[in-house]
């Protein structure tokens, strides 16, 4: 016998015709006997009706359509590479053959990665602000207060990784994990979190880059720590690097306030284990 | 073989190694320049651009501010040439498109944004509960009377407004948009079952906010 706390669900599956043929009998014979089961039926069909009729669809802003495909010759984002002029518009058989080239360059010379001389943070920066994570993978995040420690497993089509962070110890600090990202040249993930201090919103984010070159550093804070400053809109950004991690913290707060929370408390990452997948 | 079959297979060759020279240079390839960017402009004319009023409602469905809302149509349409190329010919575009708007929208807006102040739902929760435990007649006349319909202003897109993103997003596809189960699953990357959940959840979270609002004006008995 169902009771009206099991088909609270199905209540929406049924409205929408979505119900299998066997669960369809079962809730039937539970409405027709129960009045408040039967109202919830009504008054969600009655919500749902209102969501279609009440809500106002409403015409694109006139231009917006102009606006749109004049953008499209503009490319959103240009790497510094692109920026270079002999790597425009190069005909298709000279990008074919450099292609080949750098395969065969690729297959022949680099056993081993070669990572850490070409990358730099401005080019993993931009990667990582273009290339969200969903677009081209998926991501798991395991995190609870007692453990702060992020888990991600990055599942792409051809690979999966796992990475374990710990997060920075900001006292009692809670944080919101808003999201993952991850850099397409390294395929290594940045973890986006977000935290509340004297009411002002801080983000940070964690990145997992063992081959980037950080820039000379500016500045120093109090206990010594070298830090590079930039700006993100009105916000400032301060990155850092710890046990090879890099730390990027945006916020409206001033300077010498966020630069104190460059702390050398950092706890440092722990283990990387490596999923399975990858080895074989 | 085409240029992007090209770089889809030396992607896949170079995975995971890193090898950042190479793949800027591949994805600057990608932007397909000249003739072939021509036609491929052409193409995604065609095929993207007739959604975008649809793709707008939902924009400012997130945004909830015109201005923010062309913002966001915007950067979604440039993010979508931008990977055009890895759309697959066929398959539906429509769902391909509010994926990458709503991807656009939390990685790069939600946090700019004011979210709306989120209603309590475990406060609200028993009345709708014990309502109709005890008075189902009265949720009967809610829908007899056409109280939701009766209310000035925009309780309903108020309402709509601050429910949490995943729910709202599954609500207006399914409810406004008259979209499926399964197409919705394929734009929030989820499964079918997590997709029925939330159209529940977010359903009864509306029915509860207007309930609430209907009782502090009177409509309803408590």
């Amino acid at each position: 016998m169902l009771k009206c706390n099991d088909i609270s669900e199905r209540i929406s599956a049924w409205i929408d015709n979505k119900l299998e043929s066997n669960e369809y009998a079962e809730l039937a014979q539970h409405i027709k006997e129960c009045p408040s089961c039967q109202a919830k039926v009504s008054l969600e069909q009655y919500t749902k009706m209102m969501v279609k009729t009440k809500l106002p669809l409403v015409s694109p802003p006139t231009g917006l359509y102009e606006k749109i495909t004049n953008n499209l010759k503009v490319k959103s984002r240009i790497s510094w590479l692109e920026r270079i002029p002999l790597l425009q518009p190069i005909p298709l058989t000279t990008a074919l053959a450099s292609l080949i080239v750098l395969f065969l360059i690729y297959t022949t010379w680099f056993t081993q990665p070669l990572v850490t001389d070409v990358a730099d943070w401005e080019v993993c920066k931009d990667a990582i602000h273009s290339h969200e994570l969903d677009e081209q993978g998926k991501f798991i995040m395991d995190y609870t207060e007692s453990n702060p420690q992020v888990l991600v497993q990055l599942v792409n089509a051809s690979h999966r990784r796992d990475f374990n962070m710990s997060l920075p110890n900001y006292n009692t600090q809670k944080f919101e994990i808003k999201g993952c990202r991850f850099c397409e040249m390294c395929k290594k993930p940045s973890i986006y979190l977000s935290f509340q201090r004297q009411g002002h919103l801080i983000s940070l984010e964690m990145l997992d880059a063992t081959h980037i070159k950080f820039p000379k550093a500016k500045t120093q804070n109090v206990n010594g720590v070298p830090y590079y400053r930039g700006k993100y809109e009105k916000d400032l950004v301060l990155i850092w690097k710890k046990n090879n991690l890099v730390y990027a913290i945006t916020s409206d707060l001033p300077e010498k306030e966020l630069a104190e929370m460059i702390s050398p408390e950092m706890s440092s990452r722990t283990n990387i284990p490596t999923h399975p997948a990858i080895n074989s | 073989m085409s240029i992007s079959n090209w770089i889809d297979t030396l992607h896949g060759l170079v995975q995971g190694q890193g090898l950042p020279l190479c793949l800027s240079i591949l994805n600057s390839f990608s932007a397909t320049p000249d003739n072939e960017g021509n036609s491929q402009k052409k193409l995604f004319e065609q095929q993207a651009l007739p959604h975008l009023n649809l793709v707008y409602n939902l924009a400012l469905r997130y945004t909830r501010k015109p201005e923010d809302a062309e913002d966001l149509v915007q950067e979604t349409y440039l993010r979508a040439y931008r990977f055009f190329h890895q759309y697959e010919q066929g398959t539906n575009i429509r769902a391909w498109l509010l994926k990458i708007l709503r991807n656009t929208f939390i990685n790069r807006y939600r946090k700019k944004m004011k979210e709306p102040k989120q209603v309590a739902f475990e406060e609200i929760e028993p009345f709708y509960e014990q309502l109709a435990k005890s008075n189902p007649g009265e949720l009967m006349r809610v829908v007899e009377r056409d109280v939701f319909g009766k209310m000035v202003g925009d309780e309903i897109t108020e309402a709509l407004d601050k429910l949490p993103e995943e729910f709202r997003t599954a609500v207006i596809l399914c409810d406004l948009q008259n979209m499926t189960y399964e197409e919705i699953a394929e734009i929030m990357d989820c499964p079918t079952g997590t997709v029925r959940s939330r159209i529940s959840r977010g359903r009864k979270m509306l029915q509860m906010s207007l309930l609430n609002y209907a009782k502090i004006q009177g409509y309803v008995k408590g």
